[in-house]
């Protein structure tokens, strides 16, 4: 008996010291050192968007993982957003409290809309979502008198003083930022490796089989829409902190094209892709800024054309590369290739 | 007076529906045979408003041969992206949707840093600006002409796909691929064809909404969103589907804007869509794929 829980001891401590687990920690370490190594303001702030969309990435993967583009999710960080903003400026609300209300209310309304939005799949959900996102801005121009109109609301407070952290320069916010990324990956990546994420990428692959085993699909799927809901709107609550400002046009059509652009330019087919899609993408601006002559007016054309060229040639994303070169690289060597990650449409 | 407006807000919803009705009919075709959604639709519509720009309102050509010109041109853009792009996702929605996605960002920079994303205004073509009185209404004579413009697209294209060889071809490939290859007719050529007829009339589309409103490469996003609701109102994939669809949505738009406002008419039509999507999940002549 004793030898067993020994056993068993030591395989979870192996599991856990596996390369992958020290690479994602050294990572992680080095992410948290950022702000003491670089004092650039403008790299830290691209650092902060990144942890803005790193989570609004990898809470896109887990739809995606039922075959679902959950494209909606500005729209629900707009939601998120607006209410904590409110909160703060017109209730003067404390921001840790306020940021609970700003994760909640996307979530009923994903609750509710969840229910009827996911009666259909495929294009279809992602076009109501378009739909749900237009309406969302909407609201915010029907009713200038609550919600500021189209001049947005102004002078957000940073996240209050808690246990002697104080709140309002850059690193502070890119350490909150930071945080809230690494909880975001942690509660996803555990879904996604325990059974809830086996029946997600089930249904993903064969939704009907799936639902012919007994599987509610529309608990499971509803259940991530609200997920993904609640941390968009942690996430936009947070964002309107950062800029101490929105406004409707932050959260319109455009940014949920770059919500579809990060994660497949990354790779979807892996969980870590998401993530390393929205750093490239992220990081790439400030190397081409450094060539001579450079327009930041053509970078859309650059992003699309990176899109369009991973869409065709490299399924997997850009995490998939170090492995294509691994194979191509046995195969010059004339050793029996290693698995590579392989596509496989929804 | 009122009945003034009423008449008025009537026509305005004739012409809104035409317009969104010639953007929607390409993104229709295409979805039918080739089970794409191209959500670039919305740029092809914008290069159709920019062509007319670049032609007759920078360069003076003849206002009918800058729209045949803009035509060929836009339809000659759409059958290099099905060659290039969309074929080998035929039948792949989400990596479509994906890939039009990237198409998306390099159409829209590439027009706004080649001729910048100021907006831009066309002359009224041909005709002298000013109103028609009709039956009590006042109505803009661009707006007439508009409704007339758009009703001589939609025939032509009526007649393109009910009573040519080439218009039967994309019908079958549209209603039973495998069974149309049986039969001799080339998938990639139907969907060459349809891309190529759906790239014209949005860029028809485009140059009537042109001349109506302004030019600006963004021009596109709204009238794509409110397609995609019209497609699925009518059903995807269906051409009275799509017509009917589009009625709807550019009643429900013009008679919103004149009586609340515009705002409240698109949280409308997107209200009328669950409304629809609740009772009939596929749309009114929808079929499943």
């Amino acid at each position: 008996m004793a030898v067993n829980t020994k056993t068993a001891v030591m395989t979870k401590l192996q599991a856990r010291l596996s390369p992958r687990w020290i690479a994602a920690l050294v990572v992680v370490i080095l992410a948290f050192l950022l702000p003491t190594i670089i004092h650039n303001d403008y790299y830290i702030r691209v650092a902060i968007t990144m942890c803005i969309w790193g989570v609004l990435c990898v809470g896109f993967r887990l739809m995606f993982l039922a075959g679902e583009m959950n494209v909606g999710l500005p729209a629900f960080m707009a939601i998120g957003a607006y209410s904590g903003a409110l909160l703060m400026v017109k209730a003067h609300w404390n921001w840790w409290l306020a940021v609970l209300v700003a994760a909640a209310m996307p979530a009923v309304v994903a609750l509710i809309l969840g229910r009827i939005v996911l009666r259909v799949k495929g294009a279809y959900f992602a076009i109501l979502n378009f739909g749900f996102l237009m309406v969302v801005r909407h609201v915010w121009l029907a009713w200038p008198k609550w919600f500021g109109g189209g001049a947005g609301i102004s002078n957000i407070p940073s996240p209050n003083a808690i246990g002697g952290w104080h709140f309002g320069s850059l690193p502070s916010f890119f350490y909150l930022g930071l945080c809230l990324l690494v909880l975001t990956i942690i509660v996803f990546y555990r879904l996604e490796k325990s059974k809830y994420g086996l029946t997600m990428k089930a249904m993903g692959q064969a939704d009907m089989l799936t639902e012919a085993v007994g599987v509610n699909i529309m608990r499971y799927k509803l259940a991530a829409f609200v997920l993904c809901a609640l941390f968009s709107g942690v996430v936009g609550c947070y964002f309107a902190s950062v800029q101490h400002f929105i406004d409707p046009e932050e959260f319109t059509f455009l940014p949920s094209l770059y919500l579809v652009l990060y994660p497949v330019v990354g790779g979807l087919m892996s969980f870590r892709g998401p993530i390393w899609g929205v750093v490239f993408l992220m990081a790439l601006p400030i190397g081409l800024k450094e060539i001579p002559g450079y327009d930041p007016k053509i970078e859309p054309i650059i992003f699309g054309s990176i899109l369009v060229v991973v869409m065709l040639f490299l399924p997997s994303g850009l995490v998939s590369l170090p492995a294509r070169a691994m194979a191509l690289y046995n195969k010059l060597r004339k050793v029996r290739p290693k698995e590579v990650e392989e596509y496989a449409a929804p | 007076m009122e009945q003034n407006v009423v008449l008025q807000t009537i026509l305005n919803g004739f012409m809104l529906s035409f317009v969104l009705i010639l953007f929607a009919l390409g993104l229709s075709l295409v979805f039918g045979i080739m089970h794409i959604i191209n959500f670039a639709h919305g740029e092809i519509y914008m290069l159709g408003g920019f062509g007319i720009w670049w032609f007759y309102a920078e360069h003076n050509v003849n206002f009918i041969l800058s729209l045949v010109l803009t035509m060929a041109l836009v339809a000659g853009v759409g059958v290099v992206l099905e060659k290039f792009f969309y074929r080998r996702f035929r039948g792949q929605l989400l990596s479509g949707m994906i890939l039009s996605v990237g198409l998306i960002f390099v159409i829209q920079a590439s027009v706004a840093t080649g001729w910048g994303f100021l907006d831009k205004a066309i002359p009224t073509p041909g005709i002298e600006e000013g109103v028609v009185t009709f039956l009590g209404a006042t109505i803009s004579r661009e707006r007439l002409f508009v409704i007339l413009m758009a009703v001589i697209a939609m025939v032509g294209l009526y007649l393109l796909l009910m009573r040519t060889k080439y218009g039967r071809m994309m019908r079958a490939s549209a209603q039973d691929a495998d069974a149309a290859a049986l039969q001799g007719i080339s998938i990639n050529a139907a969907g060459s064809m349809a891309m190529s007829v759906g790239c014209g009339i949005a860029a028809m589309a485009g140059v009537l909404a042109g001349s109506v409103f302004l030019v600006n490469p963004y021009m596109g996003g709204t009238p794509l969103l409110k397609a995609l609701v019209t497609i699925i109102l009518g059903g995807m994939g269906s051409l009275p589907g799509t017509i009917l669809g589009g009625f709807i949505v550019g009643f429900t738009d013009s008679f919103g804007s004149t009586y609340l406002s515009s705002t409240l008419a698109n949280m409308i039509i997107f209200l009328v869509l669950i409304a629809i999507l609740v009772v009939r999940p596929l749309g009114f002549f929808g079929r499943e794929h």
